[in-house]
């Protein structure tokens, strides 16, 4: 077996025993922040979690082949169909499936008019995530649409009293369905960001979260600290505006800003301007298979104003070296390292 | 591959695995049980059943996969919930 695919296998069987912890203890903290960690620390975990989950749900359909298909299949399907079906009552196989079909309108049902109460009985944690490249919008129980910046990981817990979701380090912009009984509250870094029918998005990265409201008000607050004062009060973010927490000196800022060009992720566009190139780095390698690293500080601050096409950033990799006074090298894991153009000096 | 080949594949692929790991598997993915329930069902401790359900999710994405029924079953084998 090549290292590669030994590398793979390692991944597919972990990914596999996170589906099943996270779904055993959705409640646990301390669960769902190893799995970020563990998501974050192998683009390969990333991509063998996604690709667990999925068959996960393609799952869901054996239950309806069994039933539909028992009747008048091939021997060898009607073996595993049968294998699979005994494990339930086998004087009453068919009607286990019906039931369990009947259970589950039932439940779609009790949703659709009582809305909490099904969720309550239903939502375990449910992990989404996004490999590199790619945006994802996924749709959550209660209605709200969580659209997912590439390699962003979020769990999402509605089993208690809030809508709790947790996410790593990446980008997520989120439309919250109103209920105000129900506040929505996004766990970013050392923040929790509370709303009740909004739109707002939320980036996290290397100690430094900023949130930027598109629609309606949130209030952001550092999550729990031992004695909470007056001075803990929430911020408020309108409309319009975008609120930055710097975690090292706890500094925070808020400006007005173009919230279109914030949110141009979300068609793949990534726009800046006088941005420095750190910024726009930690951005782009979020589209990008491989990692991309700045060799030095003085280089993370070179300003870069223009667009980057998340389909195409290997493209936009390849002409940095025709914009700023920079090279590129070839790095660790096939990633690329921008270093300082031979030429240049300060 | 069309998805219907695929859940077929995968129901050949968890007929293939001993009796244990296809109940544990389908009493908590379709009789919607959680693992304590399952657990008290079975007679296993919550732990064994997180590892059957984890051994049959990663033994059919190997499947799917092409891996061969040998390999795809040792590499099962190493999964310890």
């Amino acid at each position: 077996m090549s290292g590669q695919a030994s590398n793979e296998f390692r991944a597919l069987g972990e990914a596999s025993e996170w589906l099943i912890r996270l779904r055993a203890e959705p409640d646990s903290e301390e669960a769902v922040k190893s799995w970020i960690r563990w998501c974050e620390e192998d683009p390969a975990n990333a991509t063998a979690f996604e690709r667990i989950q999925r068959l996960w749900r393609q799952m869901d359909h054996l239950a309806d082949e069994n039933l539909d298909h028992a009747s008048h299949a091939s021997i060898q399907h009607a073996v595993h169909s049968a294998t699979i079906a005994t494990l339930l009552r086998p004087s009453t196989r068919r009607s286990r499936w019906r039931d369990w079909r009947l259970a589950a309108t039932i439940l779609f049902a009790i949703s659709a008019s009582a809305g909490w109460y099904a969720l309550k009985v239903r939502t375990r944690a449910v992990p989404l995530s996004t490999a590199n490249t790619q945006n994802h919008v996924a749709s959550l129980p209660d209605g709200s649409l969580v659209n997912l910046a590439g390699k962003t990981f979020v769990v999402v817990n509605f089993a208690g009293r809030e809508r709790r979701l947790r996410m790593s380090s990446g980008e997520a912009f989120f439309e919250v369905h109103p209920d105000k009984t129900r506040p929505f509250v996004v766990r970013a870094g050392p923040l929790d960001v509370t709303a009740v029918g909004t739109e707002f998005d939320v980036k996290s990265e290397a100690g430094r979260v900023s949130v930027t409201v598109a629609e309606g008000v949130v209030a952001v607050q550092p999550v729990r600290r031992a004695n909470a004062n007056a001075s803990d009060a929430p911020w408020r973010i309108g409309p319009g505006y975008q609120f930055i927490y710097s975690d090292g000196s706890g500094s925070t800022a808020l400006t007005s800003v173009n919230t279109s060009s914030v949110l141009a992720w979300r068609e793949g566009r990534l726009d800046y301007v006088n941005a420095p190139l750190t910024q726009v780095i930690a951005d782009v390698s979020r589209y990008t298979h491989h990692p991309v690293e700045i060799a030095d500080p003085s280089i993370g601050k070179l300003t870069f104003t223009g667009t980057v096409f998340t389909d195409s950033t290997d493209a936009w990799l390849k002409a940095l070296p025709g914009v700023l006074p920079v090279r590129l090298q070839s790095g660790a894991a096939g990633g690329v390292v921008i270093v300082r153009a031979a030429s240049m000096r300060h | 591959m069309l998805a219907e080949q695929e859940l077929e594949l995968i129901k050949e692929a968890i007929g293939e695995l001993k009796s244990k790991y296809q109940r544990a598997f389908v009493l908590h993915k379709f009789d919607e049980r959680s693992i304590a329930e399952v657990a008290v069902e079975m007679d296993l401790t919550p732990r064994m059943v997180r590892t059957y359900i984890a051994r049959t999710v990663f033994y059919c994405r190997l499947r799917l996969d092409g891996v061969g029924h040998a390999e795809a079953h040792k590499a099962m084998m190493g999964i310890q919930a």
